[in-house]
């Protein structure tokens, strides 16, 4: 699992070490620089006050032999030398230097003898080949230097598990927002899907809840599809089902045969009546869940109008009815429209126009296209729809009054659903001559998109 | 006994009067609230079912009219609104009763035998007129203790005589209760159910008067 809180911690503490690393770096060498520039000063001043006291003895007739180191002193005396030459003569020495010149040069230098490293300064004398050298073991510069370095890091490393802690409490103390997000969703229950808060939620956490909060809306149209589904089977089913009860009650009890046989038929009625409610309940709430959707496919509207036509031929016969379809020629009519809701939608519509059309009339599906855009129409010779009906028949389970064709009232609600979905315009409308009933759809032409030719 | 049903589900409202209609009820249907008022204007109904979701006017509008002018015809609701509210609702403008689809034939014939008794002050399912009892709940006669066969058209004549006995019940409102608007499906006419039954009863049991209609007589001299 990864976790915020450590990977912020780790990150954090591995900053600190850098930052800590280059700051211990950085005061090593500066203050090993000014140690260095110091001792060299304190050096260059000792040569200078040798020379001074020389003057009282400028021309000293001995050679002089190192001086052993005194009981009173300092084990650091040690680290010490000084010479003074006169010419190629040794007059005056201290400390472990050899008995050779501690250099070559005048000033500084940095010279090897005795097993280790010495810092030596030349300093000409008062005569023209007298020369006094200081040297300083390397040793106490650098002991120097880690003790200082040490000192001055020795609170950081004690602050360091200090550091650590507030880091976790500050790391933790950041994260408290998302905490408390989490607690307030966690406390939802299934049936809360009102989005969340925005307030007093941080800008780093918002586009989180922005994503949780469409999320939200989208389940909570798929419940409200489900749940609307769900009410309307109870309740639309009930009809059904007390025709399905009432004629099997009427064929059990029933001596006659034929009172029998048409109770029976009209059982069968009920159930296809049932079944095909549900489906169409069932279509709807899909519909219905689903988000508004343009471009997911393209299909020709040509070629599904003829295919609604030929399903539709038996029963267009069987209701005495001429079913026909005016089809440009050579056009497949492309729109931005799933095959499968486009047949729904022309179903639908040549549906209603079968059921409500008089026997010896005529439903007619025609395409026709222009100005950017694809029409279909849906024609019948009945009765039509009285202009005050017109925005109420796309209700669910809205049926005129008077309306004696069995019918669940969902057909034209599905067919608006589709509109919606697909961003179609319909528009219900009287038929040629004031007769009957027309049906139009438009569809914008998908002449943007680059898949415009169905395979 | 005459029930009118208000349904306007076709498929639902002939199904209810053929199943009523086998249960000895003279039923007949209309599938809206104007007609249904029309009828009960014109006719006597004992029961009425009436659903809630109508065309044009709501069943619950025309059943508080009804209440409204005085009716105290018994009342069923019989509908797809299941809803506490609704039940609560329907009740307290007037119905007697409220059933919700899909429901038993056998518990609707009997809920409605049930509101008829009661409205026409028999609250026992027993019909006496002398030594001839007709039990309502079991649609069985018995004569002198003995066991009487009836069809249903007969059966329903003897329970509209037995409700008044001793008193003229006119032929149309017998033909009514008996058959509905659409007649016998058998072609028999009034005349032959009463010989059957005159033949079933013994004679002198069923007074014609002429020109008005049909008497029971309690206890006919021997």
């Amino acid at each position: 699992m990864t976790s915020i809180r450590r990977r912020l911690l780790l990150s954090l503490f591995g900053l600190w070490i850098i930052v800590w690393a280059a700051v211990a770096l950085t005061t090593l060498d500066r203050s090993g620089h000014e140690v260095g520039e110091l001792m060299d000063a304190q050096m260059a001043q000792i040569a200078r006050v040798l020379r001074e006291i020389s003057l009282t003895d400028p021309q000293p007739a001995e050679n002089a032999t190192p001086q052993a180191l005194s009981a009173v002193g300092h084990p650091y005396e040690s680290k010490l030398s000084y010479q003074r030459w006169l010419g190629d003569r040794l007059v005056a020495s201290f400390g472990v230097a050899p008995a050779t010149p501690l250099a070559a040069t005048i000033g500084f230098s940095d010279q090897a003898f005795g097993g280790a490293r010495w810092r030596v300064f030349g300093l000409p004398g008062n005569a023209p080949d007298e020369v006094f050298y200081v040297a300083q073991s390397d040793t106490i510069r650098k002991e120097l230097i880690h003790f200082l370095t040490i000192q001055a890091l020795k609170p950081i490393l004690w602050s360091l598990p200090v550091s650590v802690l507030l880091m976790w409490l500050a790391v933790g103390e950041g994260l408290r927002p998302l905490h408390r997000l989490a607690r307030s969703i966690g406390r939802r229950s299934a049936e809360r899907l009102e989005p969340i808060d925005g307030d007093g939620v941080p800008a780093e956490i918002r586009p989180l809840t922005a994503a949780l909060n469409a999320l939200m809306e989208r389940l909570d149209q798929a419940l409200a599809a489900e749940r609307r589904f769900a009410a309307d089977a109870s309740h639309e089913l009930r009809t059904p089902f007390a025709i399905i009860r009432t004629y099997a009650q009427i064929a059990r009890r029933s001596g006659d045969p034929a009172e029998r046989q048409a109770a029976l038929d009209n059982l069968i009625r009920g159930v296809d009546r049932a079944s095909r409610l549900i489906s169409q309940l069932l279509m709807l709430a899909r519909l219905q869940g689903e988000p508004r959707a343009t471009g997911r496919g393209v299909a020709s509207l040509v070629r599904a109008a003829a295919r609604v036509v030929a399903d539709r031929q038996a029963d267009a016969q069987a209701a005495a009815l001429t079913l026909t379809a005016a089809v440009p020629d050579g056009e497949p009519g492309v729109v931005a429209v799933p095959a499968a809701a486009l047949g729904i939608l022309i179903g639908n519509l040549v549906e209603n126009g079968l059921k409500y059309t008089p026997p010896g009339g005529w439903v007619q599906v025609a395409i026709g296209s222009g100005r950017g855009t694809v029409a279909l129409r849906v024609t019948d010779s009945g009765p039509g729809i009285p202009a005050a009906d017109r925005e109420r028949v796309f209700d669910r389970f809205y049926r005129p009054p008077g309306q004696t064709q069995p019918g669940s009232g969902l057909g034209l609600a599905i067919v608006r659903r589709i509109c919606d979905l697909y961003g179609l315009r319909i528009e219900i409308r009287d038929g040629a001559d004031g007769v009957g009933l027309s049906v139009l759809v438009i569809f914008p032409e998908p002449s943007s998109s680059p898949k415009a030719h169905p395979p | 006994m005459r029930v009118l049903i208000v349904e306007d589900d076709p498929l639902l409202g002939a199904g209810l009067k053929t199943g009523l209609a086998q249960d000895g009820f003279a039923a007949d249907w209309v599938q809206a609230a104007e007609p249904a008022l029309h009828a009960l204007r014109l006719e006597h109904f004992d029961v009425l079912v009436l659903d809630l979701g109508l065309p044009r006017r709501d069943g619950l509008s025309l059943l508080r009219e009804l209440r409204r002018a005085g009716s105290i015809l018994p009342i069923l609701i019989l509908t797809a609104r299941d809803a506490l509210a609704d039940k609560v609702g329907g009740l307290d403008a007037g119905a007697d009763d409220y059933m919700v689809k899909p429901f038993d034939l056998d518990e609707l014939s009997a809920r409605l035998r049930a509101l008829v008794r009661r409205s026409g002050g028999h609250p026992a399912p027993l019909l006496s007129a002398g030594d001839l009892t007709l039990d309502l709940a079991q649609r069985a006669a018995t004569l002198g203790g003995q066991p009487l066969t009836l069809s249903p058209r007969e059966f329903a004549l003897l329970e509209v005589l037995m409700t008044t006995p001793d008193r003229v019940v006119a032929r149309t409102r017998l033909e009514a209760s008996t058959c509905g608007w659409h007649g016998d499906s058998e072609g028999n006419s009034l005349e032959v159910h009463v010989h059957n039954l005159r033949r079933k009863l013994g004679h002198g049991r069923i007074l014609t008067v002429r020109g008005v209609g049909y008497r029971l007589v309690c206890d006919p001299a021997p």
